[in-house]
């Protein structure tokens, strides 16, 4: 029998099976399977994008290329032959003046094209309400910070002068993509056009200048060009994108990225265990088609082709309609998202709707095919004789067969590959687990010796269908683990971003006041009815030993030794903010010895220096020097956005430095008058405003954390899929026996018991092993991947065990309810035609 | 008829079924009407195709007529739900399949004291053996039926349904796949509980010496019954 004729009887077989309605189960498994993978992936492919895209509006960009110098043209035309827009971005201090004063600023020249994302922010009066800005400043304008406006003593619309021209103070800048960095230590920054820039005459050979070659475009073609252009980057020019630029941005985008990316892997999970059930049901009905074939003449190989090439139509056309539904299913989802957030979302790409594909595919001929294949053992004698040759119940292969496909899909899926290993590892694991425990328990139950009606029944069911038992103690598991996991860690990133940036964060920073101006300053606050915020000193030391050896022979990384290379800000104070752990070491109280000077690290300073507890460091300070003694390690929440500090010392040992005080506070937009009138009184002091930018990161996690509760509930979708299809694929024994059983003369009451004792202790034993074994799960990937702490909550136990029992019993009555209701002699006829 | 005197166990009045199939309305039996009394035994018989399964099946309120009703001991079964039929049948009726239908995850013995568990007996694996053993299968009570040979699974399916020595016993073609002196064996076996226990048998065969020993023989021929006398 040659090819052809294979492929023409898979169609027919493949058309009768359709008719008799055989292939149902399992069509819709995969239908609904493949739908769930496509519509998550599609879902987390796109927000992914889009979230990327929206932090990209941060930083102005897609991306940067930073330099110290002008950069020459090439790259300004291979990113156009590249089909990227490019805006280009000069920065140099310079003073700005007015009749009555002149302060330093960074001047920042731009082109008509700037920003490329992201908005720039304007009022036109100081510390009013901004809103956004329609284009760049004209040439013969600048836009100002409100700092530059107060240090110069003028209003918006008067005269300044820049270098060697006078521009007009058109307008208040109140945010601008990029602007980011230290907020504390970089000048005000005025915004000038690009045809102002030779006319100021400030720019000559020598000065000091940085260049940023502002990028945007599509993904492929960004990657493309950076692929191109890194080999021969200059030296002094380098890459930036978001995730150097803005840190709290992300962490968030991070986390948020592997939540929806293990959403997505587990989606393919539940899908593939779904299926794994379907075919299971498709293999042993079709066990018998295989052996009659085989005993009228068929060769081994030609069955083979058979019921490969049915698999193969089956799965495709299944998953095809699958990814249709997936994908018109996320565009549902979208819509409630973008509705919801109003982004604008970036294109789709393919690589969801070919995982979906390969998933429904892969799975499908997985636990399919291997059972069929294993029937060439058979002898064609006993094919017929069920006992011999054990054709009637899928072999272990089958489903190492499988696993091993599907663990291939999610690796090859998952963008992080760490997470993938974990995820793939931990449901091995979970398998391996999952299947021992089944065991032990079936042991257990057959030791009882159990005999009689009603529930005992039931127990004694699971023990004669042992490998069915554990083989949907499986799958009711990794079901319920999944969505377990998928639940502790979407519920941990909520409470996380949700206590990261409360509604009062500060949102207002205020620097340079002077130690004679803190108690007038107090006062100030409680004239206005404001709670006067706490001020911290401030001594700027830049640390220069570290045990004895300078600073600079003892860091290899150009970037650490930048970081010490500038004044680091030195606090001190008596108690710990609530917002700062301690991880190594004391604090002040805990330590008997008053005479020593001390301070706390901010952990992330201390990897980067090496710094260990009992380390002597030395700072100066103008010229003077002092010696501390690391007596604690700190954690700080940067996410908090409150005032914090690298350094913070003991008080007492630094009060004779030239001291200024700062802080960080939350005024509401209807208070922003209380600004002016501040600066007003305080001439000296600078106001920064970060009310833009924490709107924007708070926007941010706002879109993150919806989007995870959405592609949490459509995994919880595929879910439900798993228990439908880990119920239908005992369903027929099942309906089978009961009908026996009513045959005989057994009660409602009777077969109620057998069931959900049956499916409640099924449930039971899956909730309990899941629930267990994800919190082990969610700690791993909570620590080792979202690097979020994690502590194990028993209730999750609970939560597993009755999502078990109850999700499992009420699902299995309800598969079954039909021998309740239906005579005998239909459900036989149904079943076994 | 000696028996007439005494109220029918099993009254069959104006009983029809009919189904619709992919090829149009099939009329599988129509307007049947027959008593059977306690103690007796009945053969039908008929051509394949002819409903006398359908019809045993009916007996037994293992499928719903279109019309008419079946009494058993003047109750009538289809006025009860499934769950009533059950009851009935638990407490009066052994029923042997054409196909058997033995609870494959069972063993021989399992399935023979499944109904004796069902009804509580707490003697249900001595009883079970028993009977076992009467039916010759003493040797192979630790077997599960796919290890069994056709008619052995035929002797359990026979032992299921006559362990909990039920009033009525239905049977399907009890001696189908047995070889000829097994066969006697079974029909001994039955005939004896007739007489025994004042079963009455209820038997579709093919077999006319099985039909001879019985009392009196129904004859099924496209869904209408007659009656053979004596
Ligand atoms: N639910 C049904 N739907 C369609 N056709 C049915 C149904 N039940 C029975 N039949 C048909 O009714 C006819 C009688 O069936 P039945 O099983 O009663 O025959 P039988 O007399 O027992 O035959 P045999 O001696 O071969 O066992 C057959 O042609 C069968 O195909
Ligand atoms: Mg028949």
């Amino acid at each position: 029998m040659n090819p052809v004729s294979s492929f023409r009887t898979a169609l027919r077989f493949l058309k009768r099976d359709w008719k008799s309605g055989e292939l149902n189960a399992l069509t819709l498994a995969v239908i609904i399977a493949v739908g769930a993978v496509t519509a998550v992936s599609f879902f987390t492919n796109r927000l992914e994008n889009a979230l990327a895209q929206q932090a990209n509006e941060l930083l102005g960009a897609d991306l940067v290329i930073q330099s110290d110098h002008v950069l020459g043209v090439r790259y300004t035309e291979k990113a156009k032959d590249h089909g990227l827009q490019v805006s280009r971005l000069q920065r140099f201090p310079s003073m700005v003046q007015s009749a009555s004063g002149n302060q330093l600023a960074t001047v920042r020249v731009i082109d008509d094209n700037y920003p490329l994302r992201g908005t720039v922010y304007v009022s036109s009066d100081l510390f009013a309400p901004d809103s956004a800005a329609e284009g760049v400043p004209q040439p013969g304008r600048i836009w100002m910070e409100p700092r530059v406006f107060t240090a110069l003593g003028i209003a918006p619309g008067e005269q300044v002068l820049l270098g060697e021209i006078s521009l007009v103070a058109e307008k208040v800048l109140a945010s601008l993509p990029g602007r980011g960095g230290d907020l504390f230590g970089v000048a005000p920054v005025v915004l000038v056009n690009e045809k102002d820039l030779n006319a100021t005459g400030l720019i000559g050979p020598g000065s000091r200048i940085q260049v940023s070659l502002l990028l945007a475009g599509k993904d492929s073609d960004l990657q493309n060009y950076k692929s191109e252009v890194s080999p021969s980057l200059e030296a002094g020019a380098s890459f930036q994108d978001i995730r150097e630029a803005r840190p709290e941005i992300r962490v968030a985008l991070e986390r948020a990225g592997m939540f929806l990316g293990l959403a997505a892997l587990t989606s393919v999970i539940l899908a593939g265990v779904a299926v794994a059930m379907a075919a299971r049901r498709f293999a042993i009905r079709h066990l018998d088609h295989a052996a009659i074939m085989r005993c009228l003449g068929a060769t081994q190989s030609f069955i083979t082709r058979v019921f490969g090439f049915q698999l193969l139509f089956l799965g495709l056309a299944a998953s095809l309609v699958g990814s249709a539904l997936g994908f018109a299913a996320h565009f549902l989802l979208l819509e409630i998202v973008t509705g919801l957030l109003g982004v604008v979302l970036p294109a789709a790409d393919y690589k969801p709707l070919l995982a979906a594909i390969l998933t429904g595919s892969i799975t499908l001929i997985g636990f399919a095919l291997p059972p069929i294949l294993h029937l060439k053992r058979v002898p064609a004698l006993r094919v017929l004789r069920r006992d011999i040759g054990n054709i009637s119940t899928p072999g272990r292969l089958a489903y190492l067969f499988g696993v091993a496909a599907l663990s291939g899909l999610v690796l090859w899926q998952a963008d992080d590959i760490k997470l993938g290993v974990y995820v793939v590892l931990g449901f091995l694991i979970a398998i391996a687990l999952l299947a021992l425990c089944a065991w032990c328990l079936l042991a257990l139950i057959r030791k009882l010796r159990l005999r009689g009606g009603g529930w005992r029944f039931g127990l004694l069911h699971l023990v004669r269908h042992g490998r069915a038992t554990m083989i949907q103690t499986v799958a009711f598991g990794l079901g319920i683990m999944s969505l377990l996991l998928l639940a502790v860690i979407r519920g941990d990133l909520l409470d996380e971003w949700q206590g990261s940036l409360p509604a009062d964060a500060p949102n207002r920073f205020i620097v340079n006041v002077q130690p004679n101006q803190v108690a007038p300053m107090q006062e100030f606050f409680t004239q206005a009815n404001v709670k006067p915020p706490e001020l911290f000193p401030i001594v700027r030391a830049r640390m220069v030993e570290i045990n004895g050896v300078p600073v600079e022979k003892q860091l290899d990384d150009e970037q650490v030794r930048r970081q010490v290379d500038r004044p680091l800000n030195v606090s001190w104070v008596e108690t710990l903010m609530s917002d700062n752990q301690i991880l190594e070491g004391k604090w002040w109280d805990e330590i008997e010895d008053p005479s020593m000077n001390l301070v706390s690290i901010e952990e992330g300073v201390a990897k980067n220096l090496k710094l260990k507890l009992g380390d002597m460091l030395k700072f100066n300070v103008a010229g003077e020097h002092f010696e501390v003694k690391v007596a604690s390690i700190r954690k700080v929440d940067w996410d908090s956005f409150r005032a914090n500090f690298f350094v913070l010392a003991r008080p007492g040992f630094l009060n004779e430095y030239p001291t200024t005080y700062m802080t960080g506070f939350y005024l509401g937009t209807e208070n922003y008058k209380l600004l002016g009138d501040l600066v007003k009184q305080f001439p000296s002091i600078t106001v920064l405003d970060v009310a833009a930018i924490m709107g924007h990161v708070r926007d941010i996690i706002h879109r993150v954390s919806s989007a995870v509760e959405y592609v949490f509930l459509f995994t919880l979708a595929a879910g439900l899929v798993v228990l439908y299809a880990g119920i239908q694929s005992t369903q027929d024994e099942r309906l089978l026996e009961n009908a026996i059983v009513r045959t005989l003369g057994g009660q409602r009451n009777q077969i109620l018991q057998t069931l959900l004792s049956e499916f409640v202790l099924l449930g039971l034993m899956a909730g309990l092993i899941a629930s267990v074994f994800s919190g082990v799960l969610a700690y791993v990937v909570s620590e080792k991947v979202l690097r979020m702490s994690y502590t194990i909550d028993p209730a999750l136990v609970i939560w597993g065990i009755s999502m078990g029992a109850l999700g499992v019993g009420l699902a299995g009555l309800w598969g079954t309810r039909s021998v309740l209701s239906q005579p005998p002699l239909s459900v036989f006829r149904r079943i076994s035609a | 008829m000696s028996n007439n005197t005494r109220d029918p166990i099993l009254s069959v009045e104006s009983l029809s079924k009919r189904v619709t199939s992919p090829d149009g309305e099939l009329q599988l039996l129509q307007d049947i009407n027959f008593n059977i009394y306690p103690a007796q035994s009945v053969a039908i018989i008929g051509a394949s195709g002819a409903g006398k399964s359908t019809l045993l099946g009916l007996l037994a309120g293992l499928d719903t007529p279109t019309s008419g009703k079946v009494l058993l001991d003047g109750q009538d079964i289809f006025g009860e739900d499934e769950d009533g039929r059950a009851r009935i049948r638990g407490a009066n009726i052994g029923f042997v399949f054409q196909s058997f239908q033995l609870l494959p995850s069972l063993t021989a013995l399992e399935n023979v004291m499944m109904p004796l568990e069902l009804m509580g007996s707490s003697e249900a694996e001595s009883k079970a053996q028993e009977v076992l053993e009467r039916v010759g299968l003493a040797q192979r009570i630790h077997h599960y039926p796919r290890q069994l040979s056709g008619g052995e699974q035929q002797r359990v399916a026979i032992a299921r349904a006559f362990a909990p020595r039920p009033k009525l016993l239905l049977a399907d073609e009890p001696t189908g796949n047995l070889d000829v002196r097994t066969g006697e064996q079974i029909i001994d076996l039955l005939f004896s509980l007739n007489k025994e226990q004042n079963t009455t048998l209820v038997l579709v065969t093919h077999d006319m010496k099985l039909a001879q020993r019985c009392e009196r023989r129904l004859t099924i021929d496209v869904g209408q019954l007659s009656e053979a006398s004596a």
